[in-house]
């Protein structure tokens, strides 16, 4: 038994294996967080948001497992390269913020300072800093020739998965940072990082994938079919465009959101402008 | 299902390793100053004759039917999970990216699965690649003399499981009637574009 979902050259049957390394991750995760939010609790009470961050937290988690266990991080290991990138959209565009959005402002700062990252995660927390970061894995976990090396062993293969876990939270950070004062505070510099750092830049390396007329991922390239007909150039197709809309359905109704939020915000500025000077009391 | 793989391996394993030994193999490629990517076969051999069926029912000398074409040749069986969809994938793939070689480049698979591969099953599993693909039948003693006369093990008798060990390689045959290299089922597409041209310069 393998401990985390590495390549295999077996025939892919749907027969389910199980990967006891995934299920410590997430025990490793749920566990704890639900233990440190008890105890806060007995210690202070219940704080509103405390259960609907919970949810995000927990949700955001299941994600992760649902990426990493058979048969999604099986079929991203060893099969196709279209699980591979549903995974690494999975992780760096669900699980990463909606755990963030699950942290408590406390829990963060506690985190952050027990792996005396904190002084790390404001300098991330600057967006141009924070999209150089993200594209930059994005890529080095995407090349051909890393991928192909660390699919192969389950250290690697872990270790892959969790760069791309860290560069979700890089990613969400300057918008999401349970800190607030690691948010980016403008509205329009908001949209315009999140269009740029996931939408905009990843473009280039998913055309390259769709764009290619031979397989470029050795592992995907000479893996057994998981459907006949669903040859290695098709799936690394469906991968690129996997990486070139993927993040849509979630980056879009962020900025729309987030535009709604500049819009009413704006809008109660000039109301509270155009609202006239109460009149002098009477003496 | 490591146990029937490891038993698959080691099948396959000594399978290819005994056809590298039986075709006096050496390992040509562009590291090592050959003209092939693929397994050069030094000195090239002549194109092997033999007689199998085809899946339209017709007799077909090999050496004959493709005497000056540059022809891919391997043994398989449309059951294979994994080796035979593998190179025919791939070599589909290289031939869509070098289409101008498609008119002279003759894919020829022979079953080594007499009992399960009919004609018609033959046909439809190879017309899931491409409809031009030539799919061979034979009776298992036809087989071993084709077999023979790539210098290559005989295939086993399917397993419990239905697997067939059977030598893997596709073998590259140049317009000169000589086997000049052969494809292990680990042959990247790249490797197939680039030694097409080579047999084609053959």
């Amino acid at each position: 038994v393998n401990f985390w979902c590495t390549t295999t050259k077996a025939p892919w049957d749907w027969s389910w294996r199980a990967y006891p390394g995934v299920w410590l991750l997430v025990v490793a995760l749920a566990v704890p967080y639900i233990v440190a939010i008890r105890r806060r609790q007995a210690q202070n009470g219940t704080v509103a948001g405390d259960g609907k961050r919970a949810v995000q937290f927990l949700c955001g988690v299941a994600v992760l497992w649902l990426s990493f266990d058979w048969p999604l991080g099986l079929l991203g290991a060893g099969y196709l390269a279209t699980a591979h990138m549903l995974m690494f959209m999975l992780v760096t565009q669900v699980a990463a913020p909606l755990m963030l959005l699950g942290t408590p402002e406390w829990m963060f700062r506690r985190i952050t300072s027990r792996l005396r990252i904190t002084r790390a995660t404001r300098w991330l927390a600057k967006p141009v800093r924070a999209g150089l970061v993200f594209n930059a894995i994005l890529l080095g976990t995407q090349v051909p020739f890393v991928v192909d090396a660390m699919r192969p062993i389950a250290a690697t293969s872990f270790l892959l998965d969790m760069v791309w876990l860290v560069g979700g939270f890089v990613l969400w950070i300057p918008l999401l940072a349970p800190a607030p004062e690691l948010r980016t505070a403008s509205f329009p510099g908001r949209i315009v990082y999140l269009f740029l750092a996931a939408g905009a830049l990843p473009l280039i390396p998913g055309g390259f994938l769709t764009f290619s007329d031979i397989a470029l991922y050795r592992i995907y390239e000479l893996a057994p079919r998981v459907w006949s007909g669903f040859d290695a150039v098709s799936d690394q197709q469906v991968a690129g465009a996997v990486m070139k809309v993927g993040s849509l359905p979630i980056i879009w109704p962020v900025i729309l959101a987030l535009f709604l939020q500049w819009a009413s915000r704006e809008r109660g500025t000039n109301e509270r402008a155009a609202r006239p000077a109460a009149p002098p009391a009477p003496a | 299902m490591s146990g029937q793989l490891s038993r698959r391996s080691v099948l396959l394993g000594a399978v290819a390793g005994g056809a590298l030994v039986a075709a006096g193999c050496t390992r040509g490629d562009d590291r090592a100053g050959g003209r092939f990517q693929g397994a050069a076969i030094d000195p090239p051999l002549a194109r092997p004759d033999f007689t199998l069926t085809t899946t339209a029912g017709e007799p077909y000398s090999f050496a004959q039917e493709t005497a000056g074409r540059l022809t891919l040749f391997f043994f398989g069986y449309a059951n294979c999970p994994d080796i035979c969809p593998i190179h025919l994938a791939n070599i589909t793939q290289a031939l869509e990216v070098r289409a101008d070689l498609q008119p002279v480049v003759t894919v020829v698979m022979a079953s080594v699965d007499p009992t399960r591969d009919t004609p018609e099953s033959l046909r439809a599993y190879l017309d899931g690649f491409d409809t031009t693909y030539v799919g061979l039948v034979g009776s298992t003693d036809e087989l071993v003399v084709a077999q023979r006369a790539f210098g290559v093990p005989t295939a086993t008798a399917p397993d419990e499981e239905g697997l067939v060990g059977h030598a893997t390689s596709v073998f590259g045959i140049g317009s000169d009637d000589l086997v000049h290299v052969q494809f292990t089922g680990l042959t990247r597409q790249g490797v197939y574009v680039h030694d097409l041209d080579e047999l084609a310069a053959s």
